[in-house]
């Protein structure tokens, strides 16, 4: 069920559709505040960065502070990573960080322009500013501890809808967590899939390089401590109410369901696909020969990052509006 | 209606209770608009997915499966098509 982003936590929690797997830092202070979700197992890892332009002398988180960053949005999951980021560096995100919104395909523009010192993003614009030369990564949840070991995106489904059919929603995140494993086993063909059955705007080459680069290994433990610890770091990041009990949160967050375990997930075979696998060496040449295809005005160079993090209308819907670099321009200027 | 009965109804009592029954019927009028404002307000919600009209009890049969359409997705294609495979229709995206 094709969903559009601005309304995706309000259509779930109101049982426009059932079940999903999203970002757990983007739906935990909505939790919070009362929304009626679960989490039910973790899908995958390492979406999200905060990258410095190479010409800065910042190396180190504790550089960033009192500088410029750009962000595809104020409360978007990397602008939530950078701030879990900062409140365990000892950084107060909203004194000591200059923030500014930008599209996500124009970060590498304004640290081309030097209208930013860094930007924090999800793939796969980390992976392109990178293969550029644009930026180095100063903190990488696919690297980092503890964001290494913890889950961006879990299944999550309608909290009313699993209280009333507990066996359909195992069924439904047992379909998915094999999904997970089948994409971690061959990204390359899950990744040409997605975009020849059109559930994304992007590009094979793209699509492949990005997946490639996230790691799809599921879990039922690991995914309930992601929800803990997300959830101590977006308090001391001053991201959830200084009184809320975090590990209440958390358990309130999470359901176990029967037959959803990693005993479960260990026992489960997935098909190796012939071709179907992405080297390392692979990889990189497909970020090169994206870049080469790309050109500056191409318009459409921002219909394909298809991001979690961008405000609607976005890449999210490829039915939206692909706005020119001019009209943006425009629109910042008025 | 009720306004005029209310009033007419009263029409040898005092202004004092006269306006008691006016306002009360006000109060009628703006619970019955603010109802008609939520009720517009959650349609307008619920239409943010392409909605499956046959799917939506609780109790349904099938699952609704919600995307995006972003990178990290890609489990759920993979997903319907095995479940297209199994000619197993209890999924639904």
């Amino acid at each position: 069920m094709k969903c559009n982003w601005a309304t995706y936590k309000d259509a779930l929690a109101l049982g426009s559709y059932d079940i999903t797997h999203h970002l757990v830092m983007y739906f935990l202070k909505p939790i919070e505040q009362g929304l009626d979700v679960r989490f039910l197992a973790g899908i995958h890892r390492g979406c999200l960065r905060v990258q410095a332009g190479v010409k800065t002398n910042i190396h180190t988180i504790q550089d960033l502070k009192g500088k410029r960053i750009g962000v595809p949005g104020m409360g978007t999951p990397p602008f939530v990573f950078a701030n879990r980021v900062f409140g365990t560096h000892g950084i107060d995100a909203g004194k000591d960080i200059t923030w500014k919104v930008l599209p996500a395909g124009e970060l590498g523009l304004a640290i081309d322009k030097g209208e930013v010192d860094a930007v924090c993003n999800a793939e796969p614009i980390g992976s392109l500013l990178i293969a550029e030369g644009k930026v180095r990564n100063i903190a990488d949840q696919i690297v980092d501890e503890p964001y290494a070991s913890e889950y961006c995106c879990e299944v999550i489904a309608n909290g009313k809808w699993v209280d009333a059919n507990p066996h359909r929603a195992a069924a439904a995140t047992r379909a998915l967590l094999k999904g997970a494993k089948w994409v971690e086993t061959n990204p390359k063909t899950a990744a040409l899939l997605a975009v020849e059955k059109k559930y994304l705007a992007s590009t094979p080459e793209l699509n492949t390089a990005a997946l490639a680069r996230l790691r799809y290994v599921p879990s039922v433990r690991l995914a309930e401590e992601s929800v803990h610890t997300a959830g101590r770091e977006m308090k001391v990041a001053k991201m959830l109410a200084p009184e809320t009990d975090t590990e209440a949160l958390a358990k309130r967050a999470f359901m176990h369901l029967d037959g959803v375990s990693d005993e479960w997930i260990k026992s489960l075979q997935v098909e190796t696909v012939a071709g179907g696998q992405v080297s390392p060496d692979e990889d990189i040449r497909l970020i090169a020969a994206l870049i080469q295809k790309d050109t500056e005005d191409s318009c459409c160079r921002r219909q394909m990052f298809d991001q979690p993090d961008q405000e609607a209308p976005n890449l999210a819907d490829p039915d939206a509006p692909c706005l020119s670099k001019t009209m943006i321009a425009a629109e910042r200027t008025q | 209606m009720q306004s005029t009965s209310l009033i007419e109804g009263k029409g040898s009592a005092s202004i004092g209770s006269t306006y008691c029954a006016i306002s009360k019927t006000f109060e009628y009028e703006m619970i019955f608009q603010k109802f008609i404002t939520a009720a517009a307000f959650t349609v307008l919600l619920l239409a943010g997915c392409r909605k499956n009209p046959a799917s939506s009890a609780p109790h349904s049969n099938k699952v609704r499966v919600g995307y995006v359409g972003l990178t990290c997705e890609a489990p759920i294609p993979l997903t319907r098509k095995a479940f297209s495979r199994r000619r197993d229709s209890s999924l639904n995206w």
